[in-house]
This record gives C-alpha cells, structure tokens and sequence, in this order.
C-alpha cells in the first residue's frame, strides 16, 4: 500500500444555479492577462450542449485521454511514438474558434463621440488582432443562445439515446437543463502529465495538484491534445501552457480556492482523500464495466490503522490525515456513495466529483385531461389550454425517476461510463433525503412509506440529516477542509533552522519570502 | 644596517636567478615557438634567420612585431610590410607569451648572435655536436609514399596519434580530392612557399594557435610528416591543368531535391490535421457585418 494524499473536490449539481460568479473569481486572479484572454480555468456549462471548447467530450474529434490496449492503457492522441512522429504539428488541437476568439468592446467611442444625431455605438474588437470582429461565440454559448438545435442537440452524450429519447428531451414542455461548472479534475493518472516531451508539468507530492512548470515548459502542447477535458490552455503570448492550479497559493496559505470561496450556491467541497497509488496502473487499465467502482475503491478509509500506519510512513502529516477524517470529499463520495467522477471512461481517474442533478429528474411530466381544472379557473386569469402535468407527488415513489423526463442515460453517459443504475442508486439517495426531510419538517406522509424509502436506500436517518446539514447548512469549515501545507518543513529543506548567531556555512538557498 | 645588507644579498642573488632562469626560459621558448620556422646563423628557414636581428631592429620594434605582427602590417609598418611581401606573404603567427617572455627570447636570441658571442670573453664551450641524421629528400620519395600522404590528408588513413585529418581545415586543388576544408590557407602550393624544411618542421610542431591546439596531444610523426610533405609536393607541381569536380552545384540540387521530398511527405503526413473550428458550418452560416 502505498498511501498518498490528493486535494480532492465535490460540485453539487442540484445546487448550481449557472451564475458564473466561479468562472469571474478566476478570471479576474489568473487568466486576467494577454494571451490567456480566452482561458477559462473554471468555466461553467449548460447540458445539454456542446460545452467549451466545442463539443470537448468527443473524443474522435480531439484524441484526449487513454484507451485501453489488452491489460495497458495509451494515450489516444500523443502516445510516445505518435507523440514524437507528430510533435511539430500536433494534429487534433483545438483551433481558437472551437474555444472563442476573446473580444471586448471599444467604450471609449461612447465616451469621446462627438454630438450625434444618433447614439454612438461600441464595437468589438478581438482581443487576439485588435481589430474589429463579428462575434462568433462566447465561454458558455450554449447558456448565451438558449440551447438552440445547433447547440443542444450537438451534444455528444446523445449518442447513446435512440432518436425518439432525444426527441422527447427537447419538446418545449419536456425540455430539462442544468449546469456542469467544470475546473481541472487533478487526475490520478493524468494524461496531460504522461504527454508533456519536455516533463513540464507534474503532479505535486503533498497534496496531488499538477502543476506546468512555466520555466520548462517548452509549447509542443500535446498536454493542449492529451487532456480529456480540454483543461490544458496554451497562452499564445507567453508561448507556455497554463491550466488550473486549484490556487494553491491559497491552499497553502489556508484559503479555499477562488472559486470555491466565491460559489454563490455554495455547491463546492474540498478535502483531502487518501488512496492507494499502487493500484493507479491496474485500475487506469481495468474494464470499463468496472472502472467507477474501481476508483472509488482507490480512495481509503482514513480512520483504518493500517491505512494511517502507511500514510505516516508515507511522510503525511497527522493534521493532514486528520483533515482527511474530517474531509466532505470523503463523506459524499465514499460514505454516502453520492458522487461520481466527471467521464470516468477517459481513465485519467479524475478527482473532481459531481453529485448528479435530481431536479430535472424528480418531476415527471404526463399527459392529463385538464379540462374539468381549467373551468374552474377565473375566466380573466391566465392559463395554458394544454394538458399536460407536471407531477411533483411522491405518491408513485420511485417512478417519477424511472419515467423522468431527462433520461438516465444521459446522465449516465456522463458519470459512470454508462451504467444507468449508479446513477439512479444516487438520485434514490437524493430523493430519500428530501422525503425523509419533508417528513420532518411538513410531516404530511405516511410513516410507512417514509421507512419503505430510506431501507430502500439503505439510509439511517442520522445518516439522511447528516447528507442534509452538509447539502444544505453546511459552513466554510464544513464545505472545505484545508490541512495546513507544513511550510516549515519545506523551509527545512533549503535552510537549517537551527543556525544561530555567529554560525558560519554555505547557505543553500536565499531565505524564503515571508508575508507580512 | 643588518638588514639593509641582507637585503642588498638577496637583491643581488635574486638578479642573478633571474637573469639565468629568463635565459633558460627563453631557449625553451624559443625552441618550442621560433625555431620551426627561424634559425639563428644556420640560413633562411620559412621565416628569416635571426642572427644579429637586435643589430638591424630596435629592441621595441621586435616586441611589438613578435607580440602580434599583423597588427603592425595592418598599421602599415614599412618594415613590417616589406618583410611581409619578402617572405611569399606568410603571416607570422601572434606569440603566445608575455612581455617580459618575448624580451626573455629576444635576450636568448642576442646571446646566441655572433656579434654577442664574439665581444664577450667569455668562451662558453661549444656544445657537442651530434653528427648531423642523414635526411631523406621528398624528392626521393615513392610513388607509394607519395599515395600514404595523400591518404593521410584526405584521412581516409587516419594519423597513428588519432589526430584530425588535414582536410578538414586545409584545401588541396587536385583531381584526385573532393574540395577541402575553408578553415585553414589553401595548401596547394605550400611547397613552393615553405619548402620541404619549413612544411616539416610545422607538421611535427605547429606554431600556429589552431593547429597547435588540434595536435597538442596527438602529434604528426615523422613518417607521416614526410608522407605528407611529399605528397604536397606533388600537388603543388601538378596543380596546373587540375580541374577537380565542383561538388558545390551538386549539394545544391540534392538539398532542393530533399527539400521538395519533405515538403511531399509532410503534406501527405499533415493532411490529417484538424484545420476548422467544430463549428464550422455555422460559423459560415452567418451574416458578417
């Protein structure tokens, strides 16, 4: 056993409201510089649709990720040999207009038009040429033109539904969407790392965050080709690639992520999970049917003594395997089983995970006589004359998520590499919650199909209130458990901090820059 | 008072060491430096002979000139020049000594001037003569030994000391070559401006700053100086009428062939590339402004 730790991350869809505050946070501390205008490390996405960069989830458009090779696995798009017989000009990038030609508006010609007889207009300019553009997209055009067929039928999870299912998904009465906020996932096995010809970037010892070291990195973008995710930007001013550093200046200071701090749904958990490195190889390279439940099973119990012995043995700290203990990642994905891996079958083994959204799924929409209900209606008020129901009754149970009107393939396509009763096992669990909770707090059902529900579920209902106060009242310290970064040892490791007044030597290094 | 006569001791011991470790020093520098193309009384090698030089030049004229001739012949020395063209414009190289080293030759070379050896009184006892190595002319040289030396230049023979063939600095106009190395002066007619003697003796000890450094470790025997000495000499009497193939227009077309190989296997490797944004299609669907 070879134990390690990893800042690891929860969304929680069903609390997304798309408000993008996360992707400004960002912006506005990293990629607020020329040539990374059109990164967005964090960005968030309305699904269906095609995401950003266009259609990123096709996999035969942009080669990212790994595919399995009998027990092996090898990068789809920049393995070694078709790394080097590619690498001056690398075929399956994005080109900018798959992300967005960046652009701004020139305001000053409002400020400075001369008197007019009409109004002045600001027109925009690229941010890349300078120069005058019609805009073509945006970070999150999807959300920008309302899902139009161009956009959220393109949608590369609807692969696997036949015609009639996707049809349904978007008639105006049945049409169901949500948000997928997105950042770099900080793999187990990244395949940006093992596509990088200069060894640029690399996966950080202490907490598992992977890093472009910008004085190595050499601009061959194939980590741009490798990442699944499209996670990796190349800034064409600086000529290196950049990407998600999960702000680990303020991890390591004791601060949550920008976006994390700034969630206005406050859908963001981070913690430290502790899990088993030896098996990165076997699980990466293990069957797709299997592949969820493999990673999960990486991650390790931290209570478990011979999993503490191992870490200490490993050189993690107590306060770290403490703030595993107490970490939300570890309840939501591994005691309460609720969250899932963004993709699982592109075999980076992600550790970003998402609690599937429930609120599309627990209304079901059926057709219905309405009539004898409209006549009883005021002959001003306005209704529709259609008859349709939106059925928000828990009088069927577990129906309403069989006949939901998002299907569960879709979600499944995203989450668990397909299998529909992962994903149907959580939304239960959600639903569960929420019944039990109404149960406290309205108390209008019946005791018995309350019980029904949770030993369905397998819930206690310490655990159903627990899952409640971290959903839905949990606090800054609940949400993100940040272990201190022992910055003393990694001072120990340029200067003896034993030296005294007097003492004379060959310092190692200049002493490290203190903040106030 | 003591002291003061110590100190004039040691002062006058201290001019005497001197005095004879600087000679010391300049016999060896000037063996290992001059002599390969200098000699002192015994006759014109490639450079002139010596003897008596400090009567027909200043002291200062012959620092300046052995610290770096060229610079002098660039100042347009009168002297300096007229040397120059005397001695088939054969640049001496710069000496890579100091000051006080070069006025150490200079002594050593007065104090073996005839004039200096005859006012002393002094008879310093002449030096055992070795009996004089019967040496063998290039002009007795075989065809075989003549065909050595040309394997040796072009280094299809590799010298036994492993040190670099001539060709790659040297050229050599002869049909039997493909063109040399542009580093270094055209040997063709070195025979002819440095005579057997002078070729020799800068084949075993080069006083040239690059050569010397290339055959630092790894000298030129004497067979192979006396190969390769012959075979210049063949070059330089056949060199009229040679008229070796130009290769250079040959380089060319191979290097514009390759290049329109490449620019083929590029573009079919290339063609693969993903060249348009996803969404192409609408992107053209739009009405631009």
């Amino acid at each position: 056993m070879d134990v390690r730790a990893q800042m690891s991350m929860v969304f929680h869809l069903d609390k997304c409201i798309g408000c993008h505050t996360c992707s400004i946070a960002c912006k506005n501390i990293w990629t607020d510089r020329k040539g990374a205008e059109y990164m967005w490390w964090n960005n968030v996405e309305t699904k269906p649709g095609t995401g950003y960069p266009t259609k990123w989830e096709d996999q035969e458009i942009y080669k990212g990720g790994w595919e399995k090779k009998d027990r092996d696995i090898s990068l789809k798009g920049a393995g070694k040999l078709r790394g080097l017989m590619n690498i001056f000009h690398n075929p399956n990038l994005p080109v900018i207009d798959d992300y967005y030609e960046p652009f701004t508006y020139k305001y000053l010609d409002l400020i400075e038009s001369p008197a007019m007889n009409d109004q002045p207009t600001a027109r925009p300019v690229s941010l890349i040429t300078g120069k005058p553009i019609d805009i073509k997209a945006g970070p999150n055009w999807d959300d920008d033109l309302s899902g139009t067929p161009d956009y959220a039928r393109q949608d590369p999870n609807l692969k696997n539904l036949t015609p009639a299912e996707q049809e349904a998904m978007f008639q105006l009465e049945r049409m169901a969407f949500y948000y997928l906020p997105r950042i770099c996932n900080h793999c187990l096995n990244p395949a940006c790392v093992a596509s990088c010809p200069s060894g640029a970037i690399y996966k950080r010892g202490e907490d598992g965050i992977v890093l472009i070291n910008q004085n190595v990195c050499r601009a061959w973008r194939m980590c741009v080709t490798a990442c699944p995710y499209k996670k990796s930007y190349y800034n064409w001013h600086t000529g290196k690639s950049e990407k998600c550093i999960l702000c680990y200046p303020r991890i390591e200071a004791g601060y949550a992520p920008a976006c994390m701090h700034s969630c206005v749904g406050r859908i963001r958990y981070l913690g430290v999970v502790l899990y088993d490195a030896d098996e990165i190889h076997e699980v990466a390279s293990c069957d797709e049917a299997s592949l969820v439940n493999r990673q999960l099973n990486m991650i390790l119990d931290p209570f478990d003594e011979r999993v503490i012995e191992s870490a200490k043995k490993n050189g993690i700290a107590d306060s770290t395997i403490k703030a595993a203990q107490y970490s939300p990642t570890y309840k939501f994905v591994k005691e309460w089983g609720l969250a899932l891996p963004l993709h699982p079958e592109f075999r980076t083994l992600p550790m970003l995970f998402y609690v599937p959204p429930l609120l599309p799924v627990m209304a079901s929409l059926r057709e219905v006589n309405n009539q004898a209900q409209a006549e009883k209606m005021n002959p001003t008020a306005k209704y529709w004359n259609d008859n349709w129901l939106y059925d928000t009754s828990t009088e069927e149970l577990w129906g309403t998520i069989d006949q939901a009107r998002f299907p569960l393939k879709y979600l499944a396509s995203l989450f668990s590499a397909g299998d529909e009763n992962k994903v149907k096992h959580i939304l239960k669990k959600l639903l569960a919650v929420r019944i039990h909770r109404r149960n406290v707090t309205v108390g209008d059902m019946d005791k018995a199909k309350v019980d029904q529900v949770m030993k369905d579920t397998n819930l206690t209902s310490e655990e159903a209130e627990a899952i409640y106060y971290l959903t839905s009242l949990a606090k800054f310290d609940d949400r993100f458990v940040i272990p201190a970064s022992h910055r003393e040892q990694s001072m120990e490791m340029l200067e003896f901090t034993g030296d005294t007044k007097g003492s004379v030597g060959f310092g190692l290094k200049s002493d490290p820059l203190r903040s106030a | 008072m003591k002291s003061l006569r110590t100190g004039f001791f040691v002062g006058v011991l201290y001019i005497i060491a001197h005095t004879t470790y600087a000679q010391q020093a300049g016999q060896g520098n000037f063996n290992t430096f001059c002599a390969v193309c200098h000699s002192i009384s015994k006759g014109k090698l490639i450079g002139p002979d010596l003897a008596d030089v400090h009567l027909r030049r200043s002291d200062a004229w012959l620092l300046e000139f052995i610290t770096s001739s060229q610079t002098m012949i660039n100042k347009g020395d009168a002297d300096a020049v007229a040397l120059f063209n005397e001695y088939n414009k054969t640049l001496m190289p710069d000496a890579p000594y100091s000051a006080d080293q070069i006025k150490d030759i200079i002594n050593y070379i007065k104090s073996k001037s005839p004039s200096y050896v005859a006012t002393t009184e002094t008879t310093i006892a002449s030096e055992p003569v070795e009996p004089a190595e019967p040496v063998r002319s290039v002009n007795e040289a075989t065809e075989e030994e003549i065909q050595f030396g040309e394997l040796l230049f072009t280094g299809n023979t590799r010298l036994a000391a492993k040190g670099p063939s001539c060709m790659s600095c040297h050229h050599v106009k002869n049909n039997r070559l493909v063109g040399g190395g542009l580093l270094a002066k055209d040997l063709t007619d070195a025979y002819s401006r440095m005579d057997e003697a002078g070729i020799k003796a800068i084949l075993t000890a080069p006083p040239f700053p690059a050569m010397r450094e290339a055959y630092q470790y790894n000298s030129i025997s004497e067979d192979e100086a006396y190969a390769l000495t012959a075979f210049l000499k063949y070059a330089d009497e056949e060199q009229y009428g040679q008229t070796p193939r130009d290769w250079q227009q040959y380089f060319l077309a191979a290097g514009g062939a390759s290049f329109l190989l490449l620019l083929g296997v590029f573009s079919l490797v290339w063609s693969k590339r993903k060249k348009n944004a996803v969404n192409k299609k609408i992107f053209d669907r739009q009405v631009y402004s």
